[in-house]
């Protein structure tokens, strides 16, 4: 028995003891239920969305002269896609949480 | 810049939005582009430089039982390898150096902003949309190289009827494009909103002074704990995303 050998078995016996007294901190990455952090991280991927559907349509709308057909037809598209955005997000935060 | 100095009443002066200010400290000109030295670009340097001595200081004496300053390198190096590993799959090791110093720098920005009279690099979008465009045009490559154009396959939604795939298709493209841009906007957006919302608050108590003032003080304390929570959280959001987004490219799903 190396004396390497015997520091890692009592590393390891730290280490559950310090899981098994503390169940809320044995995960690595730090909770995400900060309601704060998780409305700002979901809400702006509904807004982004939106407002890079409607700069396209607009760009397109500049480009050829149709004004304002393709804003109005992308600002769905866009509310299509940060719908989509956010389900996506909570889907990961939910994970996040559920693994760690 | 956009909120004119509020004067209050002791004609005590605020102006919140005057620590975002870029001030030119060496001015320089190329070919009609202004790449002066700003006061951005010196704590960007700074930054780099700290988190260079941290680490090397750190390993230099790379003991088998760490000391303090060596645990600390380690443990951010787990840290982020266990990110890496967890979200963004097989394959990705060849990238964990680049998001290793990306969340190393980004985290530095944002907690040497906390420091009082600094300047947060990372509230200021040209600084985050920089990095974010760099991140998603870097991710779209790599998707382009592992898949060749079966990347565009990414793009396709499975299980749609036909009928609905061209709308579906643009609307994917669309999810697509917001990437960089809710990348960048979330972190400056949480840097510059709680700076200005601290400023605003040290304005309080400067302009209610010695009996009003210590209700704003006592939320300052508080606040800026929560300010400490948000840059750390927030450069781990930026890094997990740019973990997510290379595993899209990696792995397509």
């Amino acid at each position: 028995m190396s004396k390497l050998q015997n520091l890692s078995h009592r590393l390891e016996q730290a280490r559950t003891r310090q899981r098994d007294n503390d169940p809320q901190n044995n995960q690595t990455p730090p909770r995400q239920n900060a309601a704060t952090g998780v409305a700002m991280r979901v809400g702006i991927e509904m807004l982004v969305a939106v407002c890079v559907a409607g700069f396209f349509g607009w760009a397109m709308d500049e480009w050829l002269g149709t004004k304002p057909w393709m804003l109005l037809a992308f600002i769905p598209l866009g509310i299509i896609a940060g719908i989509m955005n956010v389900v996506r997000a909570a889907k990961t935060i939910n994970t996040e949480q559920d693994d760690s | 810049m956009f909120i004119t100095p509020a004067h209050a009443a002791s004609g005590f002066e605020i102006d919140p939005m005057k620590q975002f200010e870029i001030q030119t400290l060496l001015p320089l000109e190329v070919g009609g582009i202004d790449i002066s030295f700003t006061n951005s670009a010196a704590w960007m340097v700074t930054i780099t430089l700290a988190t260079y001595i941290f680490l090397t200081t750190a390993m230099r004496r790379s003991a088998l039982v760490p000391g303090r300053l060596q645990s600390l390198a380690e443990l951010s190096y787990e840290f982020v390898l266990n990110m890496v590993q967890q979200n963004a799959g097989k394959g990705s090791l060849p990238y964990f150096p680049f998001i290793y110093t990306l969340f190393l720098f980004i985290l530095c920005a944002n907690m040497f902003g906390m420091l009082p009279y600094a300047f947060t690099v990372t509230s200021h979008i040209a600084v985050t949309f920089a990095f974010a465009v760099f991140i998603f045009i870097g991710a779209t490559i790599i998707g382009f190289v592992k898949h060749g154009a079966g990347f565009c396959q990414f793009f396709v939604p499975k299980g749609v009827p036909v009928f609905l795939l061209p709308l579906l298709v643009v609307i994917e493209i669309i999810s697509y494009l917001t990437r960089p841009i809710s990348l960048s906007v979330r972190l400056f957006a949480n840097m510059m909103a709680g700076h200005a919302m601290l400023k605003v608050f040290a304005g309080f108590v400067g302009a209610l002074g010695l009996i009003g003032g210590w209700l704003p003080l006592g939320f300052m304390v508080a606040f800026t704990g929560l300010e400490i929570l948000i840059a750390f959280l927030q450069a781990y959001v930026f890094t997990i995303l740019t973990c997510i987004y290379l595993h899209d490219a990696l792995h397509m799903h």
